[in-house]
């Protein structure tokens, strides 16, 4: 793919610094048109997708148009073990039907959301990794049902979390993103090198935090001192300092190795800043929280919106468990004979 | 490994905190009160859609949509 086609010619490396200053706000995502889940969605339509679906659906996208969802995780299932999912595509003639119940479609609430991509289970007799396939499906397609706009920690917001009913939903074959049987294959190109750019804007989060619980700290005085001149206050102050700076190196170390050696190579990293990023800024937050007393738990600060994110950011794409499981797996695996 | 900025990132970084400084932050209150005054938390708050104009005439918009893609799909 040339240079420049689709954003700046930035590497891993170049973008990371910026992606943390547009971190440090819950709104600067959509100012940018970098939203999850439109990235991974214009990644894997730019990679996989036919001419007509990249012109039909990534150019809107890009030019910050219309808005997307991605519809995998499933309620009735595990869906962190993808091979676990139940939604069918059928074949019929040059169409495929599509039967199941997704949640978890985040911003198919949008007003300007006009496209799904769903992962539905085309082979249910091939191997567990060549079952499903993914398919493009215009919102507006009947039987395409929005059951209801999930509340996450009692919050209901932005483009939502959608819970999705296919009713038999009939899309032609065309809208087949990539080979049959290569949804998982697309999935994981969809995660990689995005989880660099995500956890860079957790670490500016984080840092937004840090900021605004040392501004509170040398300002509030109870007890006769400042916060700031009390020991457990500056305690939590040099935790976040010293956890932020490790974070941003991880992931600095991640995005290095992956540009100059390679996304393959820089797994284990990649996995490694996942859990690192998520817990840091949720630790982060907690004590900014704190410090803030009453105020912290209002909507009079960012803090609390921002907690909310990021208690789900130690779920979405893969629990800190499965991670865990992974780096150690390939950690052992240095040691086995 | 050497992770300190090229004059072309510490070009965007200043412009992307001057962006962020001047509209941004003082726009976090003010999309909250368009979408609770809409009566519909899903909606869109207009000046999300005027910032993204904003963005995009400074050139800045263009700098960072589709850049994650394009990470990826010059990987090795």
């Amino acid at each position: 793919m040339p240079d420049k086609t689709y954003g700046a010619g930035l590497t891993n490396l170049e973008y990371a610094p910026l992606a943390e200053i547009m971190g440090r706000s819950p709104i600067a995502a959509q100012v940018f048109n970098c939203s999850a889940p439109d990235t991974g969605n214009m990644e894997i339509l730019a990679e996989f997708g036919t001419a007509e679906q990249k012109q039909q659906w990534l150019a809107p996208l890009l030019a910050g148009e219309t808005r997307s969802c991605f519809s995998m995780t499933e309620p009735a299932v595990a869906s962190s073990d993808p091979t676990n999912l139940q939604t069918r595509a059928v074949r019929d003639g040059d169409d495929y039907v599509i039967t199941g119940r997704k949640w978890f479609t985040s911003n198919a609430y949008h007003p300007h959301c006009r496209i799904a991509i769903v992962m539905a289970v085309t082979n249910p007799e091939a191997p567990p990794h060549k079952r499903a396939t993914m398919i493009l499906v215009p919102t507006d397609t009947p039987g395409f049902e929005k059951l209801r706009s999930i509340p996450v920690f009692d919050h209901i917001g932005d483009g939502g979390h959608a819970e999705v009913r296919y009713n038999d939903v009939r899309v032609p074959v065309t809208n087949r993103l990539g080979e049959e049987g290569s949804g998982f294959a697309i999935a994981q190109a969809r995660l990689g090198p995005g989880r660099i750019h995500h956890c860079m804007r957790s670490i500016g989060g984080a840092e937004r935090a840090l900021e605004l619980m040392c501004k509170r700290a040398a300002n509030r005085v109870a007890f006769g001192s400042k916060l700031i001149d009390k020991q457990t206050i500056q305690n939590w102050i040099a935790d976040s300092r010293m956890q932020i700076d490790q974070a941003r190196l991880l992931v600095l170390h991640a995005a290095w190795k992956m540009d100059t050696i390679g996304k393959r190579e820089a797994r284990q990293e990649i996995s490694m800043i996942k859990v690192v990023a998520a817990n840091c800024f949720l630790d982060v937050l907690d004590r900014a929280i704190q410090v803030h007393g009453a105020m912290g738990v209002t909507n009079d600060t960012p803090l609390a919106r921002m907690w909310a994110h990021a208690r789900t950011l130690r779920i979405v794409d893969g629990p800190d468990e499965v991670h865990k499981m992974v780096i150690a797996r390939r950690e052992a695996r240095r040691w086995m004979a | 490994m050497d992770f300190s900025p090229s004059p072309k990132v510490r070009d965007l970084q200043a412009k992307l905190t001057a962006f962020m400084e001047e509209y941004i932050y003082p726009a976090e209150p003010v999309a909250e009160e368009q979408v609770a005054a809409s009566g519909d938390p899903h909606h869109h708050p207009q000046i999300i859609e005027a910032l993204k104009q904003r963005a995009r005439a400074q050139e800045l918009e263009p700098v960072f949509a589709g850049q994650d893609l394009r990470c990826r799909a010059d990987q090795p």
